[in-house]
């Protein structure tokens, strides 16, 4: 069985696939803007019960987007992961956007007045997300309505001001969807990376007076 | 059991038995190196650190204690009060063990931890005291009746005892963290506690209250007055005459509430119990009224996993109830109010 978690916005979720059915048997999600760390661990009680708390594989969003949300989900999959042997992968939550195609781009807002860019091409982000400024936002969503791509964002503000962006929150049944197309190869590659928040930038330190 | 600590920038695991709470494997990873260039704790490079590092140490102590997951029957980690994003890393860790794994979690208060730190490996238990907790992050005075019955008496008002000797040895250009630099400078031959005529805050306020930074303001403007930059002796003059500032404070205080709480024995923990001129000075004032004084073994005064195992060990045998899961951190958490 394999778990995925997906906690890099406030409509948090888990989702458990079965491979052997090639179907996801059990999903939850959840609201919350900054406890997660609260509200997770009830579904993911039930979650364990439902899989009798054996999993093959853990699968982990790791954004772009909130930082304390994907270290919640990144700290449980650590625990679960140390507790039943399970590896865990991170994918990007980028790739479990949109409903169910494998080419789009994604928007979002990168904080101190810019935003990131990113295209998912055959459900794998393509390169890193791109952070632009507003003129330089608005001349992509241009270019990409021209072509055609369906544009996301899980940022509802972003949605509303831009028009032909649409609303869409990273979720885990499709992120189990997308760990469940890879081959073994993939996921030893996966498991062996630093498992970290995807972080668009340094941390931004002010340094103190005196 | 297992018990985790990422309260701050240390990241903490300790293995103790759970019924005794005897410690059998600390492992700690300290981040100064990383906060050195900022001369401080900066909060987001302490998380980012904890999630890398949490993991690995884990599977160390675990591996130091020839334990597996499997074996352990219970977990705990600290609830607060720290940092919020530090924090989060061991508390979910720690939540997602136990709901893995069916084990129990207690949830440990920070400073009930530091409180009852200088009874680890004591055979008697922690027995009524008054407490003295002194860190970079809290100046306490705590009256200790028993393991979970405490009332906190006095606290600062605005910096840290250790908060004060950090800044005050970056005022004095002295590598970060400047504490223990200062304590190093402070016993070199030749350095004088009298020098500088500085600021006993609140000295006689009649109360259990601390203040350190008018302490800390009088060293910044008595170094505007001196020759710029300061020569060797000089800084080591202002070391020792500051800490001695804060050090008789500190046990000016601790005795008076002794004094007025009828406590024989008197405590000390926190990062700065390893400072020698307080534990000097603590030894000498309670050796002259009589006091017993216990203070906390080095091991355990800086931020640690195995004072956090101790405190849910001592729950366990007062069967208090675990903590429930959805409970979340809490990062103003005093004491008192603990999980």
């Amino acid at each position: 069985m394999l778990l995925a978690i997906e906690s890099s916005t406030p409509r948090a979720s888990l989702a458990l696939y079965d491979p052997a059915a090639d179907a996801i048997v059990w999903s939850r999600e959840f609201t919350s803007e900054r406890a997660h760390n609260a509200l997770i661990f009830a579904p993911l009680a039930e979650a364990l019960d439902h899989c009798g708390r054996r999993l093959d594989l853990i699968v982990v969003g790791r954004g772009p987007g909130s930082y304390g949300g994907v270290r919640v989900g990144i700290a449980v999959a650590h625990g679960l992961s140390l507790a039943l042997g399970a590896p865990i992968v991170g994918l990007s939550s980028l790739e479990a956007m949109g409903s169910g195609e494998s080419d789009y781009a994604v928007i979002g807002d990168a904080r101190r007045q810019s935003w990131f860019l990113a295209r998912v091409e055959n459900g794998r982000l393509s390169g890193e997300p791109q952070l632009t400024d507003q003129p330089g936002l608005i001349a992509d969503l241009t270019l990409l309505h021209r072509r055609g791509n369906p544009v996301y964002t899980a940022d509802p503000a972003l949605a509303a001001a831009h028009a032909g962006v649409i609303h869409s929150v990273p979720d885990a049944a499709r992120l189990a969807r997308r760990a469940a197309v890879l081959d073994p190869a993939g996921i030893a590659r996966l498991a062996t990376e630093p498992l970290e928040p995807h972080y668009l930038r340094a941390p931004y330190i002010t340094t103190p007076k005196g | 059991m297992l018990a985790i600590e990422t309260s701050c920038d240390e990241t903490a695991v300790a293995i103790a038995r759970g019924d005794s709470g005897e410690i059998l494997c600390g492992a700690i990873s300290s981040q100064i190196a990383l906060h050195q260039p900022y001369g401080g704790v900066v909060p987001e490079l302490a998380s980012r650190n904890h999630n890398l590092i949490l993991r690995p140490l884990i599977e160390q102590a675990l591996g130091e204690a020839g334990i597996r997951p499997a074996d352990l029957t219970a977990i705990a980690a600290t609830s607060g009060p720290g940092l919020a994003s530090s924090l989060l890393i061991g508390n979910t860790t720690a939540k997602a063990l136990a709901l893995a794994l069916r084990l129990p979690f207690h949830a440990v208060n920070h400073l009930e931890g530091h409180l009852l730190s200088p009874f680890i490996g004591d055979p008697g238990g922690v027995r009524p005291n008054l407490s003295l907790v002194v860190s970079g992050g809290h100046t306490l005075l705590v009256h200790t009746r028993a393991a979970g019955d405490y009332t906190v008496l006095g606290s600062t008002r605005d910096d840290a005892a250790g908060e004060a000797f950090d800044k005050v040895g970056k005022m004095l250009g002295l590598p970060y963290p400047g504490g223990p630099e200062i304590d190093r400078r402070a016993r070199r031959p030749g350095a004088n506690r009298a020098a500088y005529d500085l600021p006993r805050s609140m000295i006689d306020s009649g109360d259990y209250q601390f203040s350190f930074s008018g302490l800390k303001t009088a060293v910044y403007y008595l170094l505007q007055k001196l020759e710029s930059p300061p020569g060797e002796d000089t800084v080591t003059d202002l070391c020792a005459s500051f800490q001695e500032a804060v050090i008789d404070v500190l046990v000016a205080k601790t005795l008076a509430a002794a004094a007025d709480t009828g406590e024989r024995l008197v405590t000390v923990s926190g990062g700065v119990s390893c400072n020698s001129r307080l534990r000097e000075a603590m030894t000498a004032a309670c050796h002259s009224r009589g006091l017993d004084l216990r203070i906390a073994a080095p091991a355990y005064t800086t931020d640690n996993a195995a004072m956090i195992a101790y405190v849910a060990a001592i729950k366990q045998g007062l069967s208090a109830d675990p903590t429930r899961l959805d409970q979340d951190i809490d990062p103003n958490l005093g004491l008192g109010a603990a999980g």
